[in-house]
């Protein structure tokens, strides 16, 4: 089985990317790739290789979901599991998240500290091909 | 009928002058009754006009039906006739004619007959014939002028009549008694001398010559008899000691066997006492049936003569002080209508009654309103003799009328500075009455409403609503409200209309214009939600920080920067806490929330909420105790928000009841529901904060909320959820215990 150790975070917002990144790196010791738009972790996807990518669903411009199905009609041979973050956590929209294809879903607010814990267990949970779904309420 | 004619047949066979036909329609047409009995009384024949009179039908008088119960004959003095008195049977009986028999025929269904029958044998001894002749109407005349006739007589009966016979020149040559007695002259006084000038006033007799136009002498009194006239006309007698006494006097010519004028005959009557028997009369009449009233008797210019005890307690005026006086000026003052009181002149000059309303004052210038009711009365010529008024006071009446008129005035001018419209209606839906500030929000004119059916008026989604909502105010006796949208110049706009029962019957309804209201509603939400979320996304980042900060992940702090950045994490904590619930609650009451319930064995919720509050509960020093739980209870909720609703009851009794102490948590069963209680010792919660408690940012005052990590939200949320699940949250706090309760409707399986 593969380690998870390079992760790709999408995030418009810098305060929340920049702790995101901290906790990842520091909590979780990951290698981490921010990026501030989807734009951007597309440009990057290739050269950055992540393992994982956590991505922010609502982003300006292109939006996560887009971001999504844009990286799998440009790799449709890379699996690389996706993991949204979003502060909508009903039901609903986790479950419309999920049918895009995301490997699971993260709420907003997190928490830094337990964050990496999240990621990890879902990376575990993929590895072992479950499909996925978290949904903590906020 | 045609079976009984063999026997009239017979019995008139003996009147060889009239055929048979010619009887029958001469009968018929007689006004009177005919009857023809056989000698054991059978009725063989009548007449249509017997079956009038006695009032009964053909086959009732001849006995083939029963006759109504109550028929009967009455004697003149209102006593029975027994069946053995009638005329008939009398004549039978005794083989003797009965002529004009006065009998009164009593039938329940109509008035009182009376008739004259008369009874007479027909030949040999073969029936008898009685005839009835309707007497109603002359018995009621007779007892009419019987009546009349008695009046006239006590009137006559009292008075003195005086006879004075004169000839053509006024010479006296008869004087009754009745004239001594009224004069108090002796015929041999005065016979031989001429009247008028003896026992006349001679200012009366001028003023009468003026106006007849003739010499004022013995020719005055005469003038209309030489004419052909009866006059009566009343004088003033001067008696012989000089008094004066009114007398009715009539002139009548005396004329000799050819018919030529002789002499005169004056026929005067004392009218003194009849004109005070007038004037008792008509004040007693009047005093016994107005007592309350004041009674004012004047003459005919309005002096006063008379007054009653209720004139003197409500004026202050006795009658010793008004008699002889005008009394207008005495009560009018400052504000009497004048114009009210010109038209009282008026009236009294004309000699004729007035009604009029009135202002007077009192003796102690206290004011009064009255209501007068004045009519003349005359003397038996048609002369004034005075006015008699009646006078009511009708001051605290006028002074209500007067209030109301203001408060009618201000409630109209605070209805008309209403924003609101304001409809008056019927207990039937008729619109008695509309408001408006701008007629546009009534949709059609004002006057398109007054005296028309709601649901004649309004579109029927409205009228049905409204006719809806006045049934459950009346029903309930309290006001009701509901709102609802009507597009006007192209806008839709809310209304709320507010149905109150009003003074009798009448339904008061009050609608306004809540557009704005929900505009800035809907905007407050949007900005709410908009700013929670604005505000989450930085805060995350702040907590996230601090956190990392905290656990040391950036290196060790001293100890002064942990203890700075645990209280900025605890601060921002917080803030996150604030904004969730916000979020949440606008969630749950925008129905944004979607809720997913479903049938529920509670006891299992209960359990994991106390497993998932015990910790916390823990930290202020506080356990929790679970009764018994009917395992088998169910309940339509959603599982995680039910939770969150026992999380936040089990929290709060936690967090503000008493530490080291025991929350008891359990449930009951009601008739048709399940009863969760949460239930902890405490301070008790103030009765003035029972209103507000489920409201927003409530917490009671003196409540360190900060240490105790509240919102002041949770409740409203609490609530909220529990009524999107159908259910209802109270609570009860006393000295003992304060408990919180959820009262879900059941689900029975």
């Amino acid at each position: 089985m593969r380690e998870l150790r390079r992760i790709m975070l999408v995030e418009d917002e810098p305060a929340l990317r920049l702790v995101a990144k901290v906790s990842l790196e520091k909590v979780g010791g990951f290698d981490v790739l921010a990026c501030d738009s989807g734009a951007e972790a597309l440009a990057k996807f290739d050269e950055f290789a992540p393992d994982l990518i956590l991505l922010d669903v609502m982003m300006p411009v292109i939006d996560g979901p887009t971001t999504l199905s844009s990286l799998r009609q440009l790799h449709p041979k890379n699996r690389v599991p996706v993991v949204f973050l979003t502060a909508k956590v009903q039901a609903k929209e986790v479950q419309e998240l999920l049918t895009l294809g995301a490997a699971g879903v993260l709420p907003k607010p997190f928490d830094p500290m337990l964050l990496s814990r999240q990621v990890r267990d879902l990376w575990d949970k993929e590895s072992t091909h479950l499909p996925v779904g978290i949904c903590i309420d906020g | 009928m045609a079976s009984s004619f063999g026997a009239t047949e017979a019995a008139l066979a003996g009147e060889p002058d009239l055929g048979l036909e010619h009887f029958r329609l001469l009968a018929n047409t007689l006004r009177v009754g005919l009857v023809v009995q056989a000698t054991t009384g059978d009725v063989i024949w009548h007449n249509a006009q017997a079956e009038t009179i006695l009032g009964l039908s053909g086959p009732k008088l001849r006995g083939e039906q029963v006759h109504d119960p109550g028929f009967c004959f009455i004697h003149p003095d209102g006593s029975p006739l027994a069946p053995t008195e009638q005329p008939s049977s009398v004549a039978l009986r005794t083989g003797i004619a009965q002529t004009d028999i006065v009998m009164g025929v009593q039938h329940p269904n109509r008035p009182l007959v009376w008739t004259v029958a008369s009874s007479s044998l027909l030949p040999e001894g073969t029936g008898v014939v009685t005839s009835y002749v309707d007497i109603t109407e002359r018995m009621r005349k007779e007892l009419e002028l019987k009546a009349v006739h008695a009046r006239e007589r006590a009137l006559l009966d009292g008075a003195s009549f005086s006879i004075i016979g004169t000839d053509l020149s006024g010479l006296i040559h008869t004087f009754n008694l009745g004239a001594e007695r009224l004069l108090g002259y002796r015929a041999d006084e005065v016979i031989g001398k001429h009247t008028p000038a003896l026992i006349h006033e001679r200012v009366e007799v001028q003023r009468r010559a003026q106006e007849l136009g003739v010499p004022a002498d013995f020719e005055v009194f005469v003038h209309a008899a030489w004419n052909g006239h009866l006059e009566t006309r009343e004088w003033m007698y001067v008696r012989k000691d000089g008094t004066r006494v009114p007398v009715a006097l009539t002139v009548t010519p005396m004329r000799d066997p050819q018919g030529t004028i002789i002499g005169f005959m004056g026929i005067a009557e004392d009218v003194s006492e009849r004109r005070r028997f007038i004037v008792e009369l008509q004040k007693l009449a009047l005093v016994a049936s107005r007592t309350h009233n004041l009674v004012v008797v004047t003459d005919a210019n309005v002096r006063a003569e008379w007054v009653n005890d209720a004139f003197t307690r409500v004026t202050g005026y006795t009658l010793e002080e008004v008699k002889g006086r005008k009394i207008g000026p005495l009560v009018q003052g400052p504000e009497t209508d004048q114009s009210v009181v010109a038209i009282t002149r008026q009236a009294i000059r004309a000699g004729e009654g007035f009604q009029v309303e009135l202002l007077n004052y009192s003796k102690s210038g206290r004011k009064y309103w009255l209501e007068i009711d004045c009519r003349p009365f005359h003397a038996a010529d048609g002369s004034l003799l005075g006015f008699i008024a009646v006078e009511a006071e009708i001051t605290s009446r006028k002074e209500m009328e007067a209030q109301l008129r203001e408060s009618e005035a201000r409630l109209r001018a605070f209805v008309e500075a209403l924003p609101d419209m304001v409809f008056r209606l019927s207990e039937s839906g008729v619109f008695l009455d509309v408001h408006a500030p701008r007629e546009d929000v009534l949709l059609m004119p004002k006057d398109h409403f007054i005296g028309r059916r709601a649901s004649d008026v309004l579109p029927v989604e409205l009228s049905s609503v409204l006719l809806e909502t006045i049934e459950r105010a009346r029903m309930l006796h309290a006001p009701q409200t509901y709102e609802y949208q009507v597009e006007i110049s192209g806008r839709s706009r809310d209304f709320e209309a507010r149905v109150v029962p009003g003074l009798g019957s009448d339904m008061l309804v009050i609608v306004r214009d809540v557009s704005e209201r929900k505009l800035l509603d809907l905007m407050k939400d949007e900005f709410v939600s908009t700013v929670s979320h604005e505000l989450r996304t930085p805060l995350t980042a702040i907590q996230g920080t601090l956190g990392l900060l905290a656990a040391g992940v950036l290196g060790g702090l001293t100890a002064e920067a942990l203890e700075l950045v645990t209280a900025a994490l605890g601060n921002a904590e917080r803030l996150g806490r604030l904004i969730n619930d916000i979020l949440d609650l606008e969630k749950v009451t925008q129905m944004g929330l979607e809720l997913r319930t479903y049938p529920q064995p509670l006891a299992a919720l209960i359990d994991r909420a106390v497993l998932e509050t015990a910790v916390f509960a823990a930290e202020f020093s506080v356990t929790y105790s679970v009764g018994e739980l009917n395992r088998e209870a169910r309940a339509n909720v959603d599982p995680d928000r039910f939770l969150q609703i026992l999380n936040n009851l089990l929290s709060n009794a936690a967090k503000y009841g008493n530490s080291h102490e025991v929350v008891r948590i359990g449930m009951d069963r009601l008739e048709d529901g399940w009863r969760v209680f949460v239930r902890n010792r405490g301070v008790p919660i103030p009765e003035s904060f029972r209103r507000r408690i489920f409201s927003r940012f409530a917490v009671v005052d003196g409540t360190d909320m900060r240490a105790r990590q509240g919102t002041g939200l949770g409740l409203a949320i609490t609530k909220a959820l529990v009524e999107r699940m159908g259910g209802r949250i109270d609570y009860v706090s006393t000295a003992e215990f304060t408990e919180f309760f959820v009262i879900l409707p059941a689900v029975f399986a």
